[in-house]
Parts: structure tokens; C-alpha cells; sequence
């Protein structure tokens, strides 16, 4: 089935349905881009810019991953209290 | 007697004597219509690349996840605001939006009134049931914006969104640069988080200080 999918106007979901299973994933991109622009103000010399973002990419990515457990410990503690 | 206070390390700095030029003002307005285009004026030209190019990907990125749908979305004002800061994609992103909304809800009027009703007794409504979902596939087919992925297409207005924020933070550097102002940084930091050169505030027996 060939479908009327127009970039940028519809959805990407319109052509690959199943992406709501690793939508997660998305998050990466959006934290390399915020590193980019973080460290593209902060730095005078640029020369150095691509090893302090994937430094700084990997430092937001790990803090969001040892937060996302600590609460899903916190939220088994609770489950498991009540 | 009294002792002048010792200089603090988050003082404000000095005016710059001269204020901004009309170039650099001009860099400011236009760096919130193109994302990187403010660096490029005040002539940090590799800078206002980086930035333009990571601004608009991450926008168009946005549109492309979310379609229109990551524009204004509905209950969610906040990142309608945001992405308003990233300029010129966001004033034809909203056009866009605001002209497909009533096309969007002619599709979803013509897509509920021939819906196929449903049976009244159990077997017409099994029967009725699977037509109402081959329907539903030819005309989400025909028209992809009808699907909603609600996960998805919120990345995609985040996705706009953080842009915005980011644009935001891009006008921050351009003032800061237009101004002539420093950014504050205890001794011996600098050196090593903005350049190779040494940093004269250094101790001396600093590695990194000043020799």
C-alpha cells in the first residue's frame, strides 16, 4: 500500500507505524544538538568543539539514565510498600 | 578607616564604552529570524555555521517526526512559545499550521460522517466492526495526518521547541559578544574550558596559568 505521505505536513508514524516502540531513541539526537549549541557559546576556540560535545552528550545521557532508574527504583519501593 | 571591599568574582562587568554598534543590533534581530546568522554578521562566521546548521536540522527534524502536528500543539502552549524564539521556521511552520487546521478539520468531519455505522445486533456489529476498521486503514492511508502517535509526535514538538530554547541561547551569546562583556569563570577555568591559550588569572604555579 503506497501512502499519500507528505514530509514535514505528516507524520513520520504515517510511514513507519511502529515507531512508537523505540521513541526513546529520539532523545539522543536532541541532546547531541543541545550540546553543539552549549558548548559552540561557551568555546572560543572551536577547534575542539566535537570531542566536548560527544563529552558532554555522554555526560547527559548517562545523568538521564541514573536518574530514570533511581525513580523506577523509587516507584518499585512505593509499589511495593502500598 | 574603611577598606574598599575586595573585588568579587561574579561582579558585574564595566559598560563596554561604546555600546553596541547598528551592525551588532542589526545581528541581534536578525539572529532571531535566522538561527546563526547573528554570529555570521559580528563576524564569527564558522560559529553562526555550526549554529544555523544545528538549529534549522533540529527544527526540520521536528516537522519531519511530528509533521504539522508538532507546531502549536493543542494543550500544550508552552512550546508553542518556544519555538516561536527559533525564528523564521517557526513563522512559516505556524502559516502552514494555521491553513492546514481547517483542511485537517474537513478531513476528520468527512472521515467521521462516512464512518460506517455500527450494527445492532451482535453479528451486524462483528460485521460492521470490520469495516469500520478497512475503512479506517484506506482512509489513514489516504490521509496520514489523520493517525496520531501521541509519544512521536510530542518528541517532534519538542524537538521544535528545544530549538527555539536554543535560538534563545544563541541571542544571548550574540549580545553578550555585541556588548563586549565576559562571561564570569573562576581562575585557571578558562583556560581550559574556552581556549588553548593560558590563562593569565591563574596562579602561577598553575599548570594551566600563566607562565
Amino acid at each position: 500500500m503506497i501512502l499519500a505521505f507528505t514530509p514535514l505536513i505528516d507524520p513520520l508514524t504515517a510511514l513507519f507505524p511502529h515507531m512508537d516502540s523505540f521513541w526513546l531513541w529520539l532523545v539522543v539526537p536532541l541532546v547531541i544538538a543541545i550540546s553543539i549549541i552549549y558548548k559552540g557559546t561557551r568555546m572560543e576556540n572551536l577547534r575542539k568543539l566535537p570531542s566536548h560535545v560527544f563529552i558532554m552528550s555522554f555526560q547527559i545521557l548517562i545523568v538521564m539514565i541514573a536518574a530514570a532508574i533511581l525513580l523506577d527504583l523509587f516507584y518499585s519501593l512505593m509499589t511495593h510498600a502500598a | 578607616m574603611t577598606h574598599p571591599a575586595p573585588p568579587s568574582r561574579y561582579a558585574p562587568q564595566p559598560p563596554a564604552n561604546e555600546g553596541p554598534t547598528a551592525v551588532g543590533l542589526l545581528a541581534l534581530v536578525l539572529a532571531w529570524l535566522v538561527p546563526g546568522l547573528g554570529h555570521f554578521l559580528i563576524g564569527q562566521k564558522a560559529r553562526g555555521i555550526i549554529f544555523a546548521l544545528t538549529i534549522h536540522i533540529l527544527f526540520a527534524a521536528g516537522m519531519l517526526i511530528g509533521g504539522l502536528r508538532a507546531i502549536n500543539p493543542p494543550e500544550q502552549a508552552i512550546w508553542t512559545y518556544t519555538q516561536m524564539l527559533a525564528g523564521w521556521p517557526m513563522l512559516v511552520a505556524n502559516r502552514l499550521q494555521h491553513d492546514a487546521a481547517s483542511q485537517q478539520k474537513n478531513i476528520d468531519n468527512q472521515y467521521e460522517a462516512n464512518r460506517p455505522p455500527l450494527g445492532i445486533t451482535a453479528p451486524e456489529q462483528h460485521e460492521s466492526s470490520q469495516r469500520r476498521i478497512d475503512y479506517a486503514a484506506k482512509e489513514f492511508a489516504d490521509h496520514p495526518s489523520l493517525t496520531y502517535h501521541p509519544k512521536v509526535q510530542d518528541i517532534g514538538a519538542v524537538y521544535c521547541g528545544i530549538a527555539g530554547m536554543l535560538n534563545l541561547l544563541v541571542l544571548f551569546d550574540v549580545l553578550l559578544r555585541i556588548t563586549g562583556s565576559q562571561r564570569e569563570l573562576p581562575p585557571g577555568k578558562r583556560a581550559a574550558f574556552d581556549t588553548d591559550e593560558p590563562d593569565p588569572r591563574a596562579p602561577a604555579n598553575s599548570p594551566r596559568g600563566a607562565a
